[in-house]
């Protein structure tokens, strides 16, 4: 198995007393694509914004690379490869295509890059290329998605997390995003940890899923071994008991 | 009678021009702390006094107001972007993340020890501080007397506004600092610096504070530890009206306040002048009650974290 890029080890994160996510654990390795599925409310989103620093876990161990990020400003975890497009993608409305994506570069240290970085953007989203001067509010669902993450390439980061890239898009619409994610896990050597409604969608795309529910995970595996397996369903659906062989499966 | 009206129109232009610059400078604050400083009248008084050497004796000996007029201009805006920087440092930096409220009612606090700084160093006096005397003497074009301190306002207004612009438009501090003011939690998750780009909105602010100040001392000849106040409180009013968080909406709000004041003062008749402020805070619910979101529609008001 390739290198771990992100652990997450045992953590917790509260909203005032409330706990959103408990003892969670999960990892990712270099290139691999992980979906984390699970159903409103179980805590998906706040642990993605809890690895990028927007919140701050209270309790566990958060490593990018081997280095510890818990505790650390968003700024400066994204500088260090890492980027969240985060649930309803915010965009950056009131600015054009072009400035949006040039606000992605900010965490990228090497300005040189940034002009290539943008070429490469406007060639993968030729869309955005031919909109780039244009308000950023003005693109349609898909094309705000494509600038999502276009936006956070420019970063130069080798690690995407994506909360919901299917929000608010057409089916057809978001099998051509995760298509667009695949050529670019194969082409550009990325790592994606990607949060999916759609279980089936999950498994087709992901080389590994976690199941979270109740701010639990409740189960983990291999996408390729998932495909029929019952424990799953129950873990998703939330039938009987968690499965057994709840961990990180390998 | 067309003499009075041109003449009308070119004081309210400068005083359009005047407000517009005070409320740029509490929009641009707010665009990235989601919060009225109310310390941003205050920053206008350092403007002004700083012109004169601290003394509580009833005239004023010339400090920076003695300088060249570059040197003055530059010094000026110098000192109260300090004070500027010095006030995020020390309150709204450790506030980073209190409530809007909370700091608010810093911003407030803030002022108000600026102004007894203000009042130990300079006691409640007012004083008289002339600047530039020639920049009172009319200037005559096509029939009409227009000063030229006038003619000065709007252009130094209108000078500013196109910097501003040219900033925030084409340079990568600009761009971030709208993204910030536009969604300061996705601007931080991409890499902008909170820190940063909020010490360079406050920064900008105290220039144009800065700015005012001058315009305001040269145009009344007079400081006062407490002349912020009413600046403070149009300009207010304008950022209210153009849409809060919007910096075009800002700077429009504050010119149709600075504007209309000037015109319902010439043209109310003159049992009804004395109430002329009345008038224009009616004016102002009137709009609220109607657009409550402000004239200029903000594309993006966002709940932040
Ligand atoms: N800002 C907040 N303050 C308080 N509680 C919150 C906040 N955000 C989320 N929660 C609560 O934390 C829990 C987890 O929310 P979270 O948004 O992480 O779930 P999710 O799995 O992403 O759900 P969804 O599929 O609806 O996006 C929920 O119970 C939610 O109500
Ligand atoms: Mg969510």
């Amino acid at each position: 198995m390739a290198e771990i890029m992100l652990q997450v080890s045992n953590m917790w994160v509260h909203y005032g007393q409330v706990p959103a996510v408990r003892n969670l654990s999960l990892e990712v390795h270099r290139n691999e694509i992980v979906c984390v599925v699970g159903p409103n409310g179980a805590g998906k989103s706040t642990m993605l914004l809890a690895v990028a620093g927007a919140l701050t876990p209270t309790k566990g161990e958060v490593r990018l690379n081997g280095v510890s990020v818990v505790g650390k400003a968003p700024e400066y975890i994204a500088k260090l490869g890492i980027s969240l497009i985060p649930e309803g993608r915010h965009i950056f409305k009131g600015l054009t295509v072009e400035e949006n994506l040039k606000v992605g570069a900010a965490a990228n240290a090497d300005r040189s890059s940034v002009e290539n970085n943008l070429r490469t953007a406007y060639s993968v989203f030729p869309v955005l290329a031919e909109r780039r001067h244009g308000a950023a509010g003005m693109l349609s669902g898909g094309e705000q998605q494509q600038l999502a993450i276009a936006r956070a390439l420019m970063s130069g980061a080798r690690l995407i997390m994506i909360d919901e890239p299917s929000l608010g898009l057409a089916p057809k619409i978001t099998e051509k995003v995760f298509e667009v994610l695949s050529e670019l896990r194969r082409s550009s050597g990325l790592t994606l940890l990607i949060i999916e409604q759609n279980l089936k969608r999950a498994l087709k795309y992901s080389d590994r899923i976690y199941i979270l529910r109740n701010s639990e995970i409740v189960f983990s595996g291999r996408s390729a071994e998932l495909q029929a397996s019952d424990d799953l369903h129950s873990a998703y659906f939330g039938l009987g008991q968690a499965p057994s062989n709840v961990g990180a499966g390998q | 009678m067309m003499g009075y009206f041109s003449q009308t129109v070119i004081d309210a232009l400068s005083w359009g021009g005047l407000y517009a610059l005070a409320a740029l400078g509490i929009g641009l604050l707010y665009g990235v702390l989601r919060v009225i400083n109310f310390a941003h009248g205050d920053f206008i008084t350092v403007g002004a006094f700083s012109l004169i050497v601290p003394s509580t004796q009833a005239t004023a000996q010339l400090a920076l107001g003695a300088l060249p007029a570059p040197l003055l201009i530059i010094g000026t805006l110098l000192v109260v972007t300090l004070v500027a920087l010095l006030s995020d440092l020390l309150v709204f930096r450790p506030l980073r993340g209190a409530t809007p409220s909370t700091i608010m009612i810093a911003s407030f606090a803030l002022g108000y020890v600026i102004q007894n700084i203000v009042l130990l160093l300079y006691s409640s006096r007012p004083k008289a501080v002339d600047l530039w005397p020639e920049l009172n003497e009319a200037f005559g074009f096509a029939g009409l007397r227009i000063p030229q301190l006038q003619i000065w306002t709007v252009t130094v207004a209108a000078l500013l506004m196109v910097a501003l612009t040219v900033f925030l438009k084409a340079s990568s501090y600009g761009i971030e600092m709208r993204a910030a003011s536009e969604d300061l939690r996705m601007a931080r998750l991409l890499g902008v610096r909170a820190n940063r780009v909020i010490a360079l909105a406050v920064a900008l602010s105290g220039a144009l504070a800065g700015a005012v100040s001058l315009i305001i001392a040269t145009q009344s000849g007079v400081v006062s530890y407490q002349m912020g106040g009413p600046v403070m409180l149009f300009a207010f009013i304008g950022t209210i009206i153009g849409g809060m968080g919007s910096l075009v909406g800002s700077a429009l709000g504050g010119f149709a306040v600075g504007f209309s004041s000037v015109i319902l003062q010439a043209y109310l008749p003159d049992d009804i002048r004395p109430f002329r402020d009345a008038i224009l805070f009616a004016l102002v619910i009137l709009i609220l009650v109607i657009r409550p979101q402000g004239l200029i529609l903000v594309k993006t008001m966002r709940e932040r974290v």
